[in-house]
């Protein structure tokens, strides 16, 4: 085997994780220019084992780099502390920047529960009198912010944080969200694409929101009565002919959205039903397959594109429903145990990926090492 | 942060005073023109979280934004506002949104849009577009106005989300384009058989604007040429405005037979030959195939799915070929887009993008991929050698000196996505050992072309193995 590399690794790991891909074109375009870029800077990283001045103790017994958890903890905790001026680009995203910290803080095994009352005094400043919340305090009330603010609230927990939400306000504004094609807008007079319909049944079967649509509902004139109707239909026109899954009907497969329509197909119903029955099963596994590069590890969202951290989140969190896909109770009959199951993405390469690439050198995440 | 009641008798600016760019001088509670305003500011209680020390100017402008909007305020002066807090944090949904309301309300008012559903300012406005044909010159000079300035804070932030939105909302103004299926994206538009074609002039007028459209996205497109919200906003004119962006705009099923078949022009059309020189350009831009496929094929997939009564799940489409049964597959066009999309793929055979599409285009025209063997086997090593690698050392003799060297000459396996299309086509085939070259191919993806996929092309064995249900 012809191999370029310049010494033979101490730590064995796979080659095809610290190598350049066996096939690459020779016809050069602005697209495999940034790819071999990113190549480029990502193999040093995940060979960083094999660099004989790197700190051993800094690696763990399958020569991947620790994960710098005291780093991280820290830096989400000073995101949540009082933010400069030039986060005003930020700030029609708050309850969205909260959300993210607090998971990573509870993903880390911290305890959120002492952030109790301080999720309370952000929060409800943010909630809107007709319903749902803003991305801060007179905004619009957006999906994307109110998933945010449900999911932080469901984390953290206890009754009097629970109190915050309206729901029977909130209710009504997602009956003025539904469109009479199945899909939801983001806002009134906002966007109308994928993320609507995810994080509004995010929100409606967390707070156990009645399914029927509210007698002010604009879409009960096309003569919907559900929040439901049309919304598999809808989802379905989202899957495009490379299997992933667009923004709206038309649009480019994406990692992000197709995430969120999985996951939005998966609470209408068990994905082994939902799922198979609203898309083309075998392209979409094709299509999202085909997101995990190597040697980076990592997940790209679309087709050509470069790998990207926040696609661990995103593609990395289709494969659990996709499997759930595959080994539903529907599969020969009975359910099977996943774990028994060999995953069909790459965890190892996910990982290498994460813990080599993305760790910033003062705690947080970063999309890739030049960012 | 300003709290300083309307009522101050602090020196007021002159009324022609603009925004100031200082990120700390007052502006609004001292301009004459905004006296009358109580505002409302940003009441942060202590122990807040993620909590953003806002500069005193942008504070100021959001006290003043909170206000206007509470009394749902349509005036120019709420304009500028916008357009000040747009300048500062151009990732504000809210002032997209309010700055839109606002412009609907003042068109309303100065009576140019007066016969449409363009209600007062309030929370329940849904957008809409049931506009008469007649050329509204008011109402044209306003959006014209608004996409000036709005290209030049496009080109200052071209990340930006929200004025792909606002150019969507501005254009969703215009007259509604006969051959669209859904005229606007208004609630409750159901698709009329019979619909009145264009006037002359509007249909001059609609054109110049399409034209203006696609040249300032062609610009956009240069400087970020996979920007997902330009490529979503383009794919939405397209909908929106079929008779001048789609190759073979959506015709009512009344009309059958079948329409001719667009092959012999259709690389002349201006949209297909835009993406022809993206392509051209970057023969990997996938958002350029992406809208290849949906200029040429998808629309027609969606409208199919789309204009039934429930609509149809969209994969149907395909599955049961109800195109075809509607007499709705081009296949010149087929046939043709097949041989540009090979021409494509032999300058690049790793190339995700055009394999993709071209199983796209196979898959809409129900062609088999077993048609496309001998080409698939073209990027393979010596006599269908499926481990070949790519490059290998050769010893080649100098035709005058007679000297012997060696020299790297590309004749191995050149690519996986031919190695994985072979998987399904020698499986299908049915002949004697179809089946285990199948599973050659899938185990040479595994071991050596594309290792890090190993657990998919295991499944994909797995199901080779269970009869195929490809």
């Amino acid at each position: 085997m012809d191999s370029t590399d310049e010494f033979e690794p101490f730590m064995t790991i796979p080659p095809h994780l610290v190598r350049w891909p066996a096939i690459r074109d020779t016809l050069s375009s602005s697209t495999s220019q940034l790819q071999a870029q990113t190549i480029a800077e990502c193999l040093p990283l995940l060979n960083a084992i094999n660099n004989p001045s790197s700190n051993p103790f800094d690696f763990d017994e399958h020569g991947q780099h620790n994960l710098n958890r005291a780093d991280h903890i820290k830096f989400i905790r000073d995101g949540l502390q009082a933010l400069p001026a030039q986060f005003v680009a930020m700030d029609a995203s708050r309850p969205w920047l909260m959300y993210w910290s607090l998971l990573s803080l509870y993903v880390l095994g911290e305890d959120v529960k002492p952030l109790q009352s301080s999720i309370i005094k952000t929060f409800e400043p943010l909630q809107n009198k007709s319903g749902g919340f803003g991305g801060g305090q007179g905004h619009l009330s957006h999906l994307a912010g109110t998933y945010a603010v449900i999911l932080a609230v469901s984390m953290v927990g206890g009754q009097d944080v629970y109190n915050v939400i309206d729901r029977v306000a909130l209710w009504h504004w997602l009956g003025r969200l539904k469109q009479s094609n199945g899909g939801f807008c983001v806002c009134e007079d906002g966007e109308e694409d994928v993320r609507g319909a995810y994080c509004a049944l995010v929100a409606i079967t967390l707070l156990d929101l009645p399914w029927h649509l509210p007698s002010d509902s604009a879409a009960r004139a096309s003569g919907m009565t559900d929040f439901r109707d049309g919304l598999g239909e809808y989802l379905s026109s989202c899957q495009t002919y490379e299997g992933g899954i667009a923004a709206s009907p038309s649009n480019e497969a994406h990692g992000a959205y197709t995430f969120c329509a999985l996951a939005c197909l998966s609470i209408l119903g068990p994905p082994h039903e939902t799922i198979k029955r609203y898309l083309n099963v075998e392209s979409l596994l094709q299509w999202l397959s085909a997101r995990q590069y190597a040697p980076e590890g990592g997940f790209a969202g679309r087709t050509n594109k470069v790998v990207d951290g926040c696609y661990s989140h995103w593609i990395g969190g289709c494969w659990p429903l996709v499997e759930a896909v595959l080994t539903g109770p529907d599969h020969e009959g009975e359910s099977v145990d996943p774990s028994t199951k060999a995953r069909i993405f790459s965890g190892e390469g996910l990982v290498r990926y994460i813990l080599g690439c993305c760790q910033g050198p003062s705690g947080g995440l970063r999309d890739k090492p030049s960012k | 942060m300003s709290t300083t009641a309307a009522s101050s008798t602090a020196t007021l600016l002159p009324p022609d005073a603009k925004p100031p760019k200082s990120k700390t001088a007052s502006y609004y509670s001292i301009h004459p023109h905004w006296q009358d305003v109580v505002p409302i500011p940003q009441a942060d209680q202590t122990g807040t979280l993620a909590a953003i020390a806002y500069s005193a100017r942008y504070s100021e402008a959001m006290s003043y934004l909170r206000a206007l909007m509470a009394e749902k305020e349509v005036s120019e002066r709420a304009l500028a506002l916008t357009e000040d807090l747009i300048s500062m944090n151009p990732a504000h949904y809210t002032v997209w949104i309010y700055r839109m309301r606002t412009l609907r309300g003042l068109w309303t008012a100065s009576g140019n849009v007066s016969n449409a559903k363009v209600v007062e300012v309030q929370d329940e406005v849904t957008p809409t577009g049931d506009w008469t044909e007649e050329v509204d010159e008011t109402l044209w000079d306003n959006i014209a106005s608004e996409l000036k300035w709005l290209d030049e804070v496009s080109f200052r932030n071209l990340k930006n989300y929200q004025i792909w939105h606002h150019r969507h909302a501005l254009a969703d103004l215009l007259p509604a384009d006969p051959a669209s299926p859904t005229t606007s994206t208004s609630t409750s538009t159901p698709a009329s058989e019979t619909k009145p074609q264009l006037s002359t002039t509007l249909h001059q007028r609609l054109s110049t604007f399409i034209t203006s459209e696609q040249t300032f996205l062609a610009q956009i497109l240069s400087l970020d040429t996979k920007n997902y919200h330009v490529w979503s906003y383009r794919q939405w004119l397209c909908t929106r405005f079929p008779t001048f962006l789609l190759p073979s705009p959506p015709t009512p099923t009344s009309t059958l037979p079948s329409q001719p078949s667009i092959a012999p022009t259709y690389r002349t059309h201006t949209e297909v030959h835009a993406i022809d020189t993206m392509i051209h350009d970057d023969l990997r831009n996938n958002s350029a195939w992406s809208h290849r496929y949906f200029l040429l094929f998808g629309h027609h997939e969606l409208h199919h799915a789309q204009s039934r009564t429930p609509p149809l799940i969209l994969k149907q489409v395909n599955d049961e070929r109800l195109l075809h049964a509607a007499g709705r597959v081009d296949t010149p066009l087929i046939h043709a887009e097949i041989a540009y999309t090979q021409t494509e793929i032999r300058k690049a055979p790793q190339n995700g993008s055009s394999w993709n599409y071209l199983r796209g285009v196979l898959r809409h025209g129900a062609v088999a991929i077993t048609t496309l063997r001998a080409f698939c086997e073209e990027f393979l090593g010596p006599d269908g050698d499926l481990w070949t690698d790519q490059w290998i050392d050769v010893e080649v003799e100098d035709a005058h000196t007679a000297e012997k060297r060696t020299e790297k000459q590309e004749l191995g396996v050149r690519s996986s996505h031919a190695v994985e299309w072979l998987s399904e086509i020698y499986g299908q085939d049915g002949a004697d050992g179809g089946v285990d070259r199948a599973r050659e191919c899938l185990t040479a993806l595994g071991e050596k072309w594309d290792v890090i996929r190993k657990g998919y092309w295991e499944w994909r064995v797995e199901k080779l193995e269970a009869g195929g249900t490809k």
